[in-house]
């Protein structure tokens, strides 16, 4: 297996990026509607959460004064991080439904590139929709501290490529069993619960509280918060550098792991004649 | 004689049937080995088209994705400018031009020139020779005129030609086409195969092409692949196969019903002639036999013959009786 590294590979990189970007953004304002309703949907639960918070009536030091801000930013936070989960399977079970995979699987693009190259607009569009939901949010009443924006930005980057990670691991059992996501359903479910979106993890029990910490969704809301609340420095748990660093190891860690076994269902497929079925 | 781009040896491809892991994860009807591929060799040249020709299940796509990388083989090899294809690299990618038999394979809410851009991108073609060999090549192809034309808006022929244009954008040494006219009209599959000829001339390529359509095989007028249950049952130039195979059909026209009976008893007790039908005053022969020396045969009733025809063999009457035999000997 060879890694995506390297300048000529990062130039490389880009120019395929470039390509799907061009297409799959042509794609989305194919459809203007379902954009549209996509957006719409999308703020969706910051209206519920409006009334939820003013039912919860919760401003204690565990949300940082403000619940209906740590429930926005949890929202904004989880939208970015299944993006970077789910878009590379999307896309690559879309290709395939599509009839599209063995063409693109005999371009001399490295396997290893594909999970990078083929998911960058659906990154653009899940940030245009985080700042449609963020706008939302503060028109409904969100504070925000500006001061943070670039930090939240980076630690954003950082969660989605750490997501996307993980989001690569899945496809690698996806390559072979087309439309299931087990390690996506999993884990997407353990996120949920598990990493505070809608609670400080401090209403968690225990043992379910240092689990939480195994996921990086946890640190990527744990700093987004500090980042963006007011008084997110109040906020217990890590600061946002150790939650920063917690998740550059993470994803130092699972890049090699998830590539090396995507790489590998995709030699076992093309030895089993089954890359193009579905 | 100039070496061969292709070359394919031995190849054998065995699909077997999915560990009980794998189940796990999804079930296939494959439940014992499938032979796709069976020591099947060939030999493709500049500037050559090879047919490959073969019904459903013959093996022509296992080997259009052996030789594209897509899988690997399980015995024999295949190679192209001398690249194991198992291989995969990058070099060997760029040498190909391939088009598969889904046409769905192009972006059809985008442009012609958006899909060819797109496929440049991907062969890491300069950005600045980028408009000017999509231009060239869509004119090549003759949709310069729909350039801006999305997929949808395509008819059969001409999103053929789109992913004939896309196969051969970056300049590739082998050209194979799976079913390149399976949707076509007759007239647009005339005018595909006149430009898949003119360039293979022009630009020296070894080109494999697969087709259910024989009479475009005949219209390629060179080497054609004969595959059935994975197996080779002939490989060589057509006019060697129809010297082969082919007895000429001689149909005689006699002066009423009952003359053309008598004859038909008269021919059928002859070594050598096959009676094939007869309708009314018609019998329909094959035989390897000289003219003179049928009508020798028929010496007593020559009075009664009022005409003589001679036709060749449909291509796809011949190739028919070639699998039929080959599966009675397997039998």
């Amino acid at each position: 297996m060879r890694l995506p590294l390297g300048r000529g590979a990062i130039r490389r990189g880009l120019q395929i990026s470039g390509a799907f970007v061009r297409m799959d953004a042509r794609d989305t304002l194919n459809y203007p509607l379902a954009l549209g309703m996509q957006q719409l949907g999308a703020i969706v639960p910051v209206v519920t959460f409006l009334f939820v918070s003013k039912l919860v009536n919760r401003n204690g030091p565990d949300v940082a004064g403000d619940y209906y801000t740590f429930v926005a930013i949890g929202i904004i936070g989880m939208r970015l991080l299944s993006a970077g989960l789910e878009s590379f399977s999307s896309q690559l079970l879309r290709t395939i439904n599509q009839g599209r995979l063995e063409m693109l699987l005999v371009e001399p693009i490295r396997w290893t590139m594909l999970p990078f190259t083929m998911v960058q607009w659906n990154m653009v569009l899940a940030f245009a929709t985080s700042i449609t939901v963020l706008l939302a949010s503060l028109a409904l009443g969100a504070h925000y501290n500006w001061a943070g924006v670039l930090g939240a930005i980076l630690v954003a980057v950082l969660g989605m490529a750490a997501s996307m990670g993980v989001g690569v691991l899945n496809a690698s059992v996806k390559v072979l069993a087309k439309r299931a996501d087990p390690i996506l359903t999993v884990y997407s479910l353990a996120a949920t619960i598990l990493s505070g979106v809608f609670y400080p993890i401090d209403t968690l029990p225990s043992f379910l509280r240092n689990l939480s910490w195994v996921i990086p969704h946890t640190y990527v809301l744990q700093a987004l918060r500090r980042a963006l609340m007011p008084a997110g420095e109040t906020l217990p748990g890590p600061s946002f550098w150790v939650a920063f660093f917690a998740l550059l190891a993470f994803c130092l860690v699972i890049y090699p792991i998830a590539l090396f076994f995507f790489s590998r269902s995709m030699e076992y497929g093309r030895k089993t004649g089954v890359l193009s079925g579905y | 004689m100039v070496d061969p781009i292709i070359k394919i040896n031995g190849l054998r491809k065995v699909y077997l049937p999915s560990p009980g892991w794998m189940r796990l994860l999804i079930r296939t009807s494959v439940t014992e080995p499938v032979i796709a591929l069976d020591d099947v060799s060939i030999e493709v040249r500049p500037g050559e088209i090879c047919a490959v020709v073969g019904p459903n299940g013959a093996g022509k796509s296992t080997m259009f994705r052996v030789l594209t990388g897509l899988t690997t083989p399980t015995s024999g090899s295949a190679t192209i400018l001398d690249r194991d294809t198992t291989d995969r690299s990058h070099d060997l990618l760029r040498s190909i031009g391939f088009s598969p038999a889904e046409h769905r394979t192009i972006w059809l809410r985008h442009t012609c020139r958006e899909n060819l851009v797109f496929h440049a991108r991907l062969q890491g073609i300069p950005k600045k020779d980028t408009a000017r060999r999509v231009d060239n090549m869509l004119e090549r192809v003759g949709l310069g005129h729909a350039a801006e034309r999305v997929g949808f808006a395509l008819s059969s022929g001409m999103q053929a030609r789109l992913m004939l244009a896309r196969a051969l954008l970056h300049e590739p040494r082998v050209l194979i086409l799976d079913e390149p006219t399976g949707s076509v009209d007759p007239v647009g599959s005339y005018e595909l195969l006149e430009i898949i000829k003119k360039l293979t001339i022009e630009n020296q390529l070894a080109v494999l092409i697969s087709s259910h359509r024989l009479d475009e095989i005949e219209a390629l007028h060179d080497s054609v692949l004969l595959l059935d249950r994975g197996k080779e049952v002939y490989r060589g130039d057509l006019d060697s196969l129809r010297g082969e195979w082919e007895r000429p059909q001689i149909e005689i026209g006699f002066s009423g019903e009952k003359e053309a009976m008598a004859a038909t008893d008269v021919l059928r007790a002859t070594k050598g002639v096959e009676v094939k039908f007869t309708e009314g005053s018609r019998v329909t022969v094959s035989t390897a036999m000289p003219m003179g020396q049928l009508l020798t045969v028929l010496n007593g009733r020559v009075g009664d013959i009022h005409t003589v025809n001679q036709t060749k063999i449909r291509l796809q009457e011949l190739l028919a009786t070639m699998l039929h035999r080959e599966g009675d000997n397997q039998l």
